[in-house]
């Protein structure tokens, strides 16, 4: 690892906020926090713009938790669940790898995960991994689901996870442009470039607000925000974006949408 | 019918030695030696007793001795007018005292005679012998049968001990067994032995009874624990308890004063919170300032997410409430209303008499009682204690707060405490 590790830390306390920072700065010193989140929110935003290699996140926090945050961002960088008491969730933690913290924080089991963390840095980041940490959150929010209700009706997606080369990165759906299936994969666009996804389209069709994420075509999502202009020749018919040269078609059976226009 | 009277007497045996067995078994060591001296005692005097007195003990059923010494008369007791010839002075009654022994000799045989033994028919023989050997001196003597005889025998002796079937005397005295004082020894081994075998059993049965008791006593204690645990489970929830003990934790380190406040809080929450079984009601004061410790701790950690307003007349604070619904109310206000919810809100405690009933209300600005349902459950907890405490003198009144959140007040008859009750 060529740079100093980067983290940030998620919990609704200050004061915990406060112990824990102190505590990590104490231990290890090389340890560079970027940010402080109050809830899965803003944990989740953190994410995505710093682009961390840590995520230390209390789990019972306001907005979504932080195992719901850690189902978005698995991959994008390492977790460590921080808790005071969750009966199932530890059960659980104990038998995968996944590493957590009991509030207050112990000192020496400190060190331990320290130590683990910087072994699992040094073998750095790769989709393997990635899948593997995603399916042990699963499995962890499958456990906890008698523990919390469950939130009335699954909420739209917001967050993209998106592999370009070896890295993963995290972005919120409003920054994607529009959305391509190519062959197995899908390719997500945004402002900042384009950048591979290994879910097939129907998903994203699926998961996304289809008030604002329209399909156009059979292989096409494209963001409503980002359409500039809608053009029909005869049988073709297709749809400009803003701020962008691409030109996508939209097939017959998706253009009644924009006869409402 | 024979089957089920041998049983009986079986069981009656077995239930017998059985109580005996555990009658031994029960004596202390000292009781048990001294019962055995005055077993040997007592065996050895009657020895004594019976040595001078041998036939008390070994009584034949029969003892005839019949001396004679004048022809024998006729039976004058079945037909006293065939007596014609006058008769010796003592004839009349020795033939009555003949008859009788007859009489005696005759059922003595027919008793024998259902026997099938060989001492019985031993003694059946000499027994008929007997019979008729009197008979015939009777024939002698009868006037009217054999008048002209004379008795053969001026004087004539018989003597028969009959006893156990053995008619010998000297062999019955011969055969009277060892002497009492070594059967009662041998009985008191016999005892012995038992009584040491018993008590095994019956220390064994004991000591499993003890097990078995104690066990039950665990058990029952255990249930008891447990039902106390989740009691204060309920009441103090882990997840409070660990995520304070970190903020005490922290601030001990950043800020003294403030941590010895915080604790402060804990220590008079957690007081207030154990089960206390014995009371069933407590004062509206009390409950109060469990949730005014309860909501300082909550205001330390939740810092300016967090507002609370406590507005509870003096005047009622010694009045009737149940205990720890008001603070169940507040904890799930804070729980499901205020800390899932990014920016926080208030919480305001009140009391109010209203048409002769106290009513106490909780109001959050938090999340709303719609969009989570624990919090419905545990109001149907409160809703069934609040029925069994006052049936339909109570009510658990939902609403919606506005703009936000949940408006839950408790309505219960106005009941002020015993006076003694009042003091905090």
């Amino acid at each position: 690892m060529s740079h100093s590790p980067r983290a940030i830390l998620a919990d609704d306390e200050r004061l915990m906020r406060e112990q824990l920072r102190a505590r990590l700065q104490e231990a290890w010193p090389e340890l560079e926090l970027v940010g402080e989140a109050r809830n899965g929110e803003e944990a989740l935003t953190m994410v995505a713009k710093l682009r961390p290699d840590l995520a230390f996140l209390d789990i019972r926090m306001p907005g979504q938790t932080g195992l719901e945050v850690a189902r978005t961002i698995a991959g994008c960088c390492h977790i460590v669940f921080v808790t005071a008491y969750e009966a199932h969730a530890i059960e659980a933690f104990e038998r995968g790898a996944i590493d957590y913290l009991l509030k207050p924080v112990d000192n020496a089991r400190l060190a331990v995960t320290i130590a683990r963390l910087k072994e699992r840095l040094a073998a750095g980041h790769n989709e393997e991994n990635a899948e593997r940490a995603l399916e042990r959150i699963e499995t962890l929010l499958t456990k906890l689901s008698g523990d919390r209700p469950s939130r009335p009706g699954v909420p739209y997606l917001r967050w993209i996870q998106a592999g370009v080369g070896s890295q993963v990165f995290l972005f919120p759906v409003e920054e994607v442009l529009y959305i391509q299936a190519q062959d197995k994969y899908t390719v997500v666009v945004t402002a900042a470039g384009e950048s591979l996804v290994r879910k097939p389209i129907r998903e994203f069709a699926e998961t996304l607000d289809p008030e604002v994420f329209w399909q156009i075509h059979r292989s096409t999502i494209v963001n409503s925000h980002a359409i500039a202009a809608f053009k029909r020749d005869g049988e073709h018919a297709e749809v400009t974006l803003r701020g962008r040269n691409a030109k996508l078609e939209v097939s017959r059976s998706f253009t009644g949408r924009f006869r409402q226009m | 019918m024979d089957k089920s009277f041998f049983k009986n007497i079986w069981t009656g045996i077995v239930g017998f030695s059985r109580r005996v067995a555990d009658g031994v078994a029960r004596l202390t060591n000292w009781q048990f030696i001294l019962l055995s001296i005055l077993g040997l005692v007592a065996a050895g005097i009657l020895e004594g007793i019976l040595e001078t007195r041998p036939a008390v003990r070994r009584a034949p059923p029969v003892a005839i001795t019949i001396h004679k010494e004048a022809p024998q008369a006729a039976d004058n007791d079945a037909t006293p007018d065939v007596l014609t010839p006058p008769q010796p002075p003592g004839d009349p009654l020795e033939s009555a005292i003949k008859k009788r022994i007859l009489k005696q000799i005759q059922k003595e045989i027919d008793r024998e005679s259902g026997a099938t033994d060989a001492a019985s028919s031993v003694k059946r023989e000499i027994l008929q012998e007997i019979q008729k050997e009197i008979e015939s001196e009777s024939d002698a003597a009868d006037p009217v049968s054999a008048n002209a005889k004379k008795p053969k025998k001026s004087k004539r002796s018989v003597e028969v001990h009959i006893g156990d079937g053995d008619s010998k005397d000297a062999a019955a005295q011969q055969n009277r067994g060892p002497p009492l004082p070594l059967i009662i020894f041998l009985l008191i081994v016999v005892l012995l032995a038992v009584r040491i075998t018993t008590r095994s059993r019956l220390s064994a049965d004991a000591r499993v009874q003890s097990a078995e008791a104690s066990a039950e006593m665990e058990s029952l204690r255990r249930q008891v624990s447990e039902a106390q645990l989740q009691t204060l489970q309920a009441q103090v929830e882990p997840h409070f308890l660990f995520n304070t003990l970190a903020a005490v934790e922290h601030l001990t380190e950043t800020d003294p004063p403030r941590a010895t406040v915080m604790l402060q809080h804990l220590i008079a929450f957690l007081r207030g919170s154990l089960p206390d079984m014995r009371e069933q009601n407590t004062s509206l004061g009390r409950e109060v300032d469990l949730c005014k410790s309860y909501l300082a701790i909550m205001q330390i950690r939740m810092e300016d997410r967090l507002t609370v307003s406590i507005d509870v007349p003096d005047s009622l604070r010694g009045l009737s409430f149940p205990p720890m619904m008001l603070q169940s109310l507040v904890e799930n206000a804070i729980k499901h209303g205020l800390e899932p919810k990014p920016e926080g809100g208030a919480i305001a405690l009140s009391a109010r008499i209203q048409d002769g009933r106290l009513r106490v209300t909780v109001a959050d600005t938090g999340l709303g009682v719609a969009e989570n349902a624990p919090q419905g459950i545990g109001l149907g907890n409160i809703r069934d204690r609040l029925k069994r405490l006052y049936g339909n003198a109570a009510a658990l009144v939902l609403a919606p707060n506005a703009p936000t959140g949940a408006h839950i007040t408790i309505e219960i008859p106005h009941v002020p405490l015993p006076a003694s009750d009042t003091g905090r």
